[in-house]
């Protein structure tokens, strides 16, 4: 069995169990594919990322160690039960679709390589990463976050709380 | 020892693993199917009490294992210990024992065997003669345990290799506080719907199938006061407006609970995280204005407080009080609305704590997590916000 499959069943189990989720919105709700999450630094395997779907939506999403270990169930749902307003499965899961998104704060010169899933500074702010290279080879980093993209921010000065973390 | 008692121990020992499987904390493997045999091998303490009966686990097709069901309340807890990848038979590990102790002294004689746990948990089988020991051989190993040591020693800090007792070295407060919870515990499994069950099958439908009647759970979220049972779940999720105002945004997210209705931007500028169009995140150095901030935006009205390195009993506590709090972790900040511990767990593992967490990440929108596993994260800074009285 692959990784992939054991991740996609392992948080199958997690639902059935009630710790994840919540019964109602998940009723209709089925596990899609996991992502793996780089290591920004590294580039190796940090965690999986395992969205909920609800038709086009994303309901929420498990995250896991490799070793499966549970680390969180987040959920885009406002109150239980309630799926109005929850993001595109897409804008979470499809690489076009992604870089249809950065494209929105690339220049028209540049280049977009291929999204990677990963974080930003810290593990739990989860986000794709998109590198916009120009002509001249120059490269920056842009993130996806939803439908939400922004630059790589210098480092700054002193460590930050939402900027660079302490180490 | 009664048949009764060990019948009491084998419902009790099969209860607490059906509700660990029902719960996730024993995985399907090994244990979905795995029946518990009716009997008990009776394991002793080296003072001559009763400690726990040892029942083996056997599934066809499986590694077969043993679960300890206590006997004796000291230990606190119905169920001891789950054990997988060792073939519990009592008769042929007897056998081995007679057979290790012919070689050992050829002319022993002795009128009865019995288990002793010589060192809690190592296992023994000593051999008595009118109810004297003449000899104890350690399990597997059939290596002879030596007699006890005289010379002064710390309780319960035994040398590698030695015999002493867990009941006559347990300090005793220690039993006393482990007879009370072993008690409230077999009070709680005791229930007539509980004693109905068949729980000689570890099976998760056992506990699926029935309204479950122990708490399994200790959890809390946010209500609109502490009354739980007539007031509904009261926290709302703010995503935080640039990359960088998790702080700003985890503020807003508490003073909205004490109906504070600032606009991000306006907290932002409180706490100096410059403008949307020239964000930046709140420096280390001024993680305390987070607290000058809420009694500021309060009008001193709410009191607040920043501990470093929380402890999960803060953030439990707070809730438990109806009272939101703000958690930092390396380089992010979010809210926690909510708290779970499971009161089951194996022994020696810790069971699952987790929080409910508003996280303000992804920009504009946030997340809901529920749960953040507690033992995966790393925890620097927790604030809290009493409502102060105001003459």
């Amino acid at each position: 069995m692959s990784d992939s499959q054991q991740v996609r069943n392992r948080v199958a189990e997690l639902l059935t169990t009630g710790l994840i989720g919540d019964a109602p919105a998940l009723e209709g709700a089925r596990v899609h594919k996991p992502i793996p999450v780089a290591d920004p630094a590294s580039g190796r395997l940090h965690s999986w990322f395992v969205p909920i779907a609800w038709g086009d939506t994303l309901v929420g999403f498990a995250e896991l160690r490799p070793d499966l270990e549970f680390v969180r169930y987040s959920s885009f749902q406002r109150r239980p039960g309630d799926t109005t307003g929850l993001p595109d499965l897409t804008d979470w899961t499809d690489p076009e679709k992604i870089r249809l998104h950065a494209a929105r704060a690339s220049r028209p010169d540049e280049k977009l390589g291929e999204p990677i899933l990963t974080y930003d500074r810290e593990p739990t702010r989860l986000a794709w990463a998109v590198t916009a290279t120009d002509p001249a080879g120059r490269s920056r980093k842009l993130y996806v976050v939803g439908d939400y993209v922004y630059e790589q921010r210098a480092e700054p000065q002193q460590s930050e709380v939402g900027g660079r973390p302490s180490t | 020892m009664s048949t009764s008692q060990l019948q009491e121990a084998r419902r009790l020992a099969g209860l607490e693993l059906n509700a660990l499987r029902f719960v996730e904390a024993l995985p399907a493997a090994p244990f979905e199917g795995a029946r518990l045999a009716a009997a008990g091998t009776p394991v002793y303490d080296l003072s001559g009490e009763l400690l726990f009966y040892r029942f083996p686990l056997s599934k066809r097709g499986a590694t077969p294992g043993f679960a300890d069901g206590a006997a004796h309340p000291a230990i606190g807890a119905p169920l001891m210990a789950v054990s997988i990848g060792f073939d519990w038979n009592e008769k042929e590990l007897l056998a081995q024992a007679a057979e290790a102790a012919r070689r050992a002294r050829r002319n022993l004689q002795y009128d009865s065997t019995r288990f002793v746990a010589y060192s809690f948990p190592k296992v023994g089988v000593q051999f008595l003669a009118a109810g004297k020991e003449v000899l104890m051989l350690e399990l597997a190993t059939w290596v002879p345990v030596p007699p006890a040591r005289k010379q002064e020693r710390k309780p319960l800090e035994p040398s590698n290799f030695e015999r002493w007792s867990l009941l006559e070295e347990l300090p005793a407060g220690k039993k006393r506080a482990g007879s009370r919870r072993y008690n409230a515990r077999v009070k709680a499994l005791s229930t007539p719907q509980l004693r109905r069950l068949d729980t000689s099958v570890v099976r998760k439908s056992v506990f699926e199938n029935i309204r479950v009647a122990i708490t399994l759970v200790d959890s809390r979220e946010l209500h609109y006061s502490t009354d739980n049972a007539t007031h509904h779940p009261c926290y709302e999720l703010y995503g935080q407006l640039t990359d960088v105002w998790c702080v700003a945004a985890s503020v807003q997210m508490l003073l909205a609970f004490y109906r504070y209705d600032y606009t991000q931007d306006r907290i932002a500028t409180a706490l100096g995280l410059g403008t949307r169009a020239h964000p930046n995140g709140l420096p280390y150095a001024r993680v305390g204005d987070v607290v000058t901030q809420l009694e500021a935006l309060s009008s001193g009205a709410l009191d607040a407080t920043m501990v470093a390195v929380p402890a999960f009993t803060f953030f439990r506590d707070e809730i438990r009080g109806n009272r939101p709090l703000i958690s930092f972790i390396p380089g992010h900040s979010r809210s926690v609305a909510g708290y779970i511990q499971y009161r089951l767990a194996l022994a020696g593992l810790t069971p699952f704590r987790g929080l409910l967490v508003y996280d303000p990440w992804p920009p504009t929108t946030g997340v809901i997590t529920r749960w953040e596993n507690w033992d995966t994260q790393t925890y620097q800074y927790g604030y809290s916000a009493h409502v102060t009285l105001i003459p």
